[in-house]
């Protein structure tokens, strides 16, 4: 069960290839021959609502429970559906997650295509195409270009003939290396033409010997240098970082470098040499591709969709084109390719799937448009090879973990893993740092948790080979998802850097994830945003993968209760091993959450007024000071003293600003008006308490305050405190000292957003000490009252979430 | 915001050619505008503005340079024009980045309504008015303009027509209305409920209180429960509704990721939620009212003065723990003494705080029953979860299908005590809908207040207790006592069924369910999430 493939929704339709030479814009090629047939039926009997949203509503609803009363709804529910569509003006929009599974299983939809010619006017909404078919009735829609009986079945995309495709979808140049986006309908055609340059080569010739290395197209994730996307982007210089895809891997330029070059050197020759074995075409040159993208995402989601996607794939495949267009003139090779053999087709009465098949198996390029479609259209990761030498991983990276839980009335994604903690978090920014490149540096306190069995992605590792593959297969063999990155680094003698890229390396491929380490001691809770649907299969895999030990129902019902550490669930020591191995199994399918402490101070009134009382003394006295230094001055020294107070006041009342500012204008007449609203002010602030919202970034007068509560921690335990059972091995006189040692270290975490278990991982203490102190700071893990423990030290107001 | 409209059509001799745009010199250079760049060059998307003749009479749109364009174009065939036809297209120009979805129906209904307009009486093709002329000119002029300005235009055209538009804002399709689902308005319905509503409508609205659930709502309104649901999911649609969960004494609630952020480091919401549960707000109308009317979510300031009435006071049983001791402040409160014991903003933190996993909202009571002692529970409660930083902990019934025995409390396993979540027993034997519905105004500190609550037949309905509404749900229940059939049940225990839900779909409350599944053949575990 794989947990991940979540969101994003590719919403993908179909993928056109057009060339333009000098004999005008050829649709070469289009995946799937037949986009969006299985929703022509319906369009027409379901008033004109895509087939694919109804049908995921459905099993949306199938998955939802079927209560007894629902179930005979359905009828009126689609009407219901449709009517709360009619009211937003007509505009269709589906909040349910469509169908993803468009050519999910790519042989059995090649195998049904049906060899019918197109029916026209699937290009949208019912009333549009019926519209358009209308007129498109009256209007001789006579083929130009292939005129002839047999009108081929191909030779027309969502039935509009090709030749109009060709004529909207091959841009002026102002398009060269632009997104390119049109629109028709519902449907969204993004793509990113690139066009020839005026010296008709596709890349600026500029020595590359001396930058060998960067100029091989290493076939890796484009995404890892999206900096130098600027610089880079005429030549496609592309690093040959070790973050290379596992899938490139196999294909890894290493040993094919020399091949590589040696065909770029002959890349001209090369394509005239394609171009005369090629019969029909004599001396023609393409002076532009365009790899378009169909698309047909909801109303709602159009921009972050179609930016996805054009980000992601559209963009880095292109670029991919491009670079072999240049090296081999492969984009041109491979249409004429295809374009003969489509010919060859027409002239045999071959049928579109027969031709399909055929295109897939002899064209590269074709299967390359193949692999896209099925592998993203199904949230996967397309592993597309281009020649023997160049290949790419495609991926639009998934949603892996979410701290919002979706209310009833929001759109939820069950099974995302719900947290808080982030690879990269505030406190870690202080040492990371940048959190907005593609790969971010994992946080070196964080650990990896494998998606898939250690066995099975060594395996996918070695048989790719490359050149990561020792290097991964001997660093997952370290690593342990109870063990953070550092401490991998220390015991394994790997160098943290090679961990944390390696780890994102993984991250990032979806094969793992990274986690806080798991602890016994960390508690753990059933996640609210669990997909309980699966509870059946995944109860059915959990029993094969441990046997012997208490069912998955069972743990879960288990985890249900009073949160508590997940070392109470260990019966013995023998089984710790086997129930962190559960518990790895839990996290990964999303089944289970941890259960993150955090806090915040909690100034009382009491420190409030003492420290507003010490300002009031401290203000007092430096006016005295002065006073005394030049008395010749001030002649009414009560008024001056109301007005000295008043400053006081008034900086303690704007503790949000927390300048102590002089007062200017002090014996302003709107100033007594001002004071006495000041001092209401500072009335009620000061009865209520509040909390210190970021205790690293305190105001003069938080700090004031902060001073204040260290200040009352007792130096002696009060009564009872000698009979806390916690620490039988730290005197009751270790635990002040302490406290006060480690208030300042710990002071930082409290802050509301720093989950408190951090602490021990990232101070290298122990949890045990960690907790105690926190235990006398008021936090409270157990049942209250169980320890006495003294109101001066209660100082945290914390709260348990994910 | 629309950058610029205009109007395009082909023209037998120059092709594809601007003939009126708004604002001028915007799409094409102009004599008459002052010199300035163009937004876009036609040159580049005229073959999407007059595309070939397949494509006319779909919705296209187009991004260049910054600028998205939607359009429509039109191509009618008839003799009396030039080869026969006539394609024209009235062209909208937003920013690329701005939503474009409500303007979609705005190029649609322009490009009908002109096509009309032509039919008629050769609206544009007997127009030869000059470029920032003429009647086809001032309605693009009129409707960028009215409908930048007023989001809607009413343009006569001549005595026959008028150029109607609204811009209406789409939002997602809401999710099916479930039967224990708890509908709570956002807004006061009494101010644009009118007699043309539709009659489910009208009748279920004032059940909808935040405490009957949908079952309930459509008993009590005597409406079918299909409509019912519709009606709701209408209502969810344009966001006049909270959906919210059947509150219980047996229900757990815990806090989400969004409590940092807001209500513990948010003073107003404090002060919210103060204004909203306290004793101050008691008998002060609807839940709804304090959340969503203006005045109450003024600004800190303003708070101030008043903040003091605000606070809830403190259970008065227990005085030595004044959290605030008045001696030392000085003059301006004299009256000091006199002040009694708050719960203040971090009061409420720290009450919303201590709600966790396997804690039942009646166990929490009891904890803090000094705190809470002038607080309504359940408006407290579902402050919380409409602000988000609360979520109800569900309960699901799962049978594994293995025999039911010892083997229940597995000796790895803890065992099922009463602190775990098997707590239920415990917490099952205070009904929830029975004593524990509270009702719209009485908290359920007072014996007395409760009493009163409990006569209300209404508040008895709260529950899943769907029976036949009105009357006394003891009663009832003697009357059905027999049992649930196993095959019925099991059909609730695949652990994809919340306890709310078999409770409302079966009719019983969780008590009798607890005790119903105790004797169900087979282990049956329940799982929180």
């Amino acid at each position: 069960m794989s947990s991940i493939a979540r969101p994003p929704d590719p919403c993908l339709v179909a993928i056109i290839l057009i060339v333009r030479s000098r004999t005008g814009p050829r649709l070469v090629f289009h995946y799937p021959p037949n986009p969006l047939s299985e929703n022509r039926i319906k369009t027409t009997t379901k008033g004109g609502r895509r087939v694919s949203r109804t049908r995921s509503r459905q099993g949306a609803r199938n998955t939802d429970s079927s209560s007894s009363s629902e179930s005979g709804l359905s009828s009126d529910e689609d009407e219901e559906e449709r009517e709360v569509h009619a009211a937003a003006s007509g505009s269709a929009s589906a909040i349910g997650r469509r169908a993803s599974n468009f050519g999910l299983d790519d042989h059995a939809s090649v195998a049904s295509l049906n060899t019918e010619p197109h029916r026209p006017g699937s290009l949208g909404s019912g009333r549009v195409s019926s519209l358009r078919r209308q007129r498109g009735a009256g209007s001789d829609m006579e083929d130009d270009e292939h005129e002839g009986s047999f009108r081929a079945p191909w030779e027309s995309l969502l039935g509009v003939p090709g030749s109009v495709w060709e004529k909207i979808l091959s841009p002026s140049r102002s398009w060269h290396k632009r997104r390119f986006e049109v629109g028709i309908n519902d449907l969204a055609l993004i793509g990113w033409p690139v066009f020839v340059r005026e010296d008709g080569s596709w890349r600026k010739q500029r020595r590359k010997k001396k930058k060998k290395p960067r100029a091989e197209w290493e076939g890796g994730e484009l995404g890892h240098n999206e900096a130098e996307d600027g610089q880079g982007d005429e030549d496609m210089v592309l690093s040959p970082e070790m973050t290379a895809s596992i899938a490139s891997l196999a294909d890894s330029a290493v040993s094919s470098t020399d091949n590589t070059k040696r065909a770029s050197y002959a890349s001209a020759k090369y394509g005239k040499h394609a171009d005369g074995s090629a019969d029909s075409d004599d001396k023609d040159h393409m002076t532009m591709f365009n790899v378009v993208f169909v698309m047909d995402p909801p109303l709602l989601e159009y921009s972050l969709r179609v930016k996805e996607i054009y980000e992601n794939i559209i963009k880095k495949f292109a670029k991919a084109l491009k670079w072999e267009q240049a090296r081999t003139d492969y984009v041109w090779r491979e249409s004429q390719h295809i374009l003969q053999l489509r010919r060859k087709a027409r002239e045999t009465k071959t049928s579109v799937h027969n031709l399909y098949s055929e295109l897939i198996q002899q064209s590269s390029l074709a299967r390359a448009m193949y692999t896209v479609y099925s592998s993203i259209s199904a949230s996967k990761i397309a592993s597309v090879s281009l020649s023997h030498d160049v290949s790419i991983s495609l991926q639009i990276p998934p949603l892996t973990s979410t701290p919002y839980l979706a209310g009833p009335t929001d759109k939820a994604y069950p099974g995302l893993w719900l947290t808080t903690a982030d690879s990269a978090t505030p406190v870690d920014d202080q040492g990371t740092g940048e959190s907005n490149t593609p790969h971010q540096v994992l946080a070196k306190h964080f650990a990896l948790l494998l998606l898939d069995s250690e066995a099975s992605i060594i395996k996918d590792v070695e048989l790719s080979g490359g050149a990561l593959a020792p290097a991964l297969a001997h660093y997952i063999r370290c690593s342990k998802p109870t063990k953070s990155f550092a401490q991998i680094s220390v015991s394994s003698g790997i160098p943290l850097s090679t961990i944390q890229m390696l780890a994102s390396h993984l991250v990032y491929w979806r094969r793992a994830r990274a986690i806080p380490p798991i602890h016994q001691r960390d508690t753990y809770i059933v996640s609210p945003n669990c997909d309980l649907s699966k509870l059946e299969v995944a109860t059915i895999a959990y029993q094969t993968a441990f046997p012997t030990l208490p069912s998955l129902p069972k743990m879960l019902s288990a985890l249900s209760g009073t949160p508590r550490p997940y070392s109470n669930f260990i019966p013995s020591k023998d089984h710790k091993e086997a129930y962190f191995t559960i518990l790895a199994w839990l996290l990964r399918g999303g089944w289970v959450t941890q259960l993150r402490t955090f806090a915040r101070i909690k100034v009382t009134p009491e420190v409030k007024l003492a420290v507003e009382t010490a300002l009031r003394k401290e203000e007092v006295d430096r006016y005295l000071a002065k006073a005394n230094s030049n008395a010749g001055i001030d002649e009414d020294s009560t008024d001056e003293e109301d007005g000295a107070s008043s400053s006081s006041s008034s900086s303690l009342a704007s503790h949000g600003s927390g300048e102590e500012t002089p007062m200017p204008g002090r014996n302003d007449p709107h100033l007594q008006l001002r004071t006495s609203h000041k001092l209401l002010d500072r009335s009620t602030a000061l009865r209520l308490s509040s909390l210190i919202l970021s205790p690293h970034r305190a105001s003069p007068l938080e700090s004031r305050w902060l001073d204040e509560i260290v200040a009352r921690f007792p130096d002696k335990p009060g009564p009872g405190q000698s009979l806390e059972a916690t620490s039988p091995d730290i005197a009751p006189k270790d635990i002040q000292t302490l406290l006060q040692k480690y208030w300042p270290i710990f002071l930082k975490y409290f802050n509301g957003i720093d989950a408190l278990e951090k602490i021990p991982v990232r101070e290298t203490l122990k949890r045990k000490l960690v907790w105690q102190v926190l235990t006398r700071l008021g936090f409270v893990t157990g049942p209250m009252g169980a320890v006495e423990l003294d109101a001066r030290e209660q100082v945290l107001v914390s709260v348990r979430h994910w | 915001m629309i950058k610029a409209i205009f109007y395009s059509k082909f023209d037998t001799q120059e092709g594809p050619k601007v003939v009126h745009q708004v604002p001028d010199g915007a799409i094409v250079p102009s004599s008459t505008a002052p010199a300035q760049p163009l937004f876009l060059i036609f040159s580049d998307i005229s073959f999407f503005v007059i595309p070939r003749q397949e494509l006319c009479g779909n919705l296209l749109q187009v991004c260049t340079n910054g600028y998205r364009i939607l359009g429509y174009p039109i191509c009618m065939k008839s003799p009396r024009y030039d080869r026969n036809e006539f394609i024209f297209n009235f062209c909208v120009v937003l920013a690329e980045e701005d939503d474009f979805s409500t303007y979609k129906s705005v190029v649609q209904k322009l490009a009908d309504m002109m096509h009309a307009l032509e039919e008629q009486n050769g609206f544009l093709s007997r127009d030869f008015s000059k470029s920032g002329e003429g009647k086809v000119y001032s309605l693009c002029e009129m409707l960028m303009e009215d409908l930048n300005n007023y989001c809607e235009c009413m343009i006569p055209i001549d005595e026959l027509n008028t150029l109607n538009i609204k811009l209406f804002p789409i939002y997602p399709s809401p999710p099916t209305v479930k039967a224990w689902q708890v509908p709570l308005f956002t807004v006061r319905y009494h101010a644009f409920m009118d007699e043309n509503w539709d009659l489910t409508l009208q009748r279920i609205v004032p059940h909808i209180n935040g405490i009957n659930s949908v079952r309930i709502i459509s008993i009590l309104a005597d409406t079918d429960f299909s409509l019912t649901c519709r009606a709701i999911r209408h209502l969810l649609y344009y966001g006049c509704l909270y959906i919210l969960d059947i509150f219980s004494f047996s229900a757990i609630y815990a806090p989400t990721a969004q409590f940092s952020s807001t209500i513990a480091s948010d003073e107003s919401m404090q002060l919210e939620s103060a204004g909203t549960s306290g004793s101050s707000s008691i008998g002060a109308g609807p839940l709804v009212g304090s959340l969503t009317d203006p005045a109450t979510s003024v600004s800190r300031d303003e708070f101030r003065f008043d903040a003091e009435e605000i606070w809830p006071l403190l259970g008065d049983e227990d005085t030595n723990g004044l959290p605030y001791t008045p001696e030392t402040l000085d003059n301006d409160i004299a009256h000091a003494g006199l002040i009694p014991s708050i719960v203040d903003g971090i009061g409420i933190v720290e009450l919303y705080a201590s709600l966790k996993q396997g804690q039942s909202v009646k166990q929490w009571y009891s904890q803090h029953s000094r705190e809470l002692a002038n607080i309504d529970i359940r408006r407290f409660i579902t402050f919380g979860v409409i602000k988000g930083f609360l979520y109800r902990v569900h309960k699901y019934a799962c049978a594994t299908g293995q025999p039911a025995s010892a083997a229940r409390s597995s000796s790895i396993l803890p065992a099922r005590d009463s602190t775990g979540p098997s707590s239920r027993a415990t917490t099952g034997t205070n009904t929830p809908y029975t004593a524990s519905s509270v009702g719209e105004d009485a908290p359920i500190s007072s014996a007395a207040r409760r009493e009163t609550s409990r006569e209300r037949a209404a508040s008895f309905q709260s529950g899943s207790r769907t029976g036949v509404g009105g009357s006394g749900p003891s009663g009832l229940f003697e009357d059905d006592e027999e049992e649930i059939d196993d095959r019925t049940l099991s059909k609730y225990l695949d652990g994809t069924h919340c306890i709310d839900q078999i409770c409302t779909e079966l009719e019983i409350s969780e008590r009798e369910l607890t005790a119903r599944l105790k004797r169900y053949p087979g282990e049956v575990l329940i799982v929180h999430r």
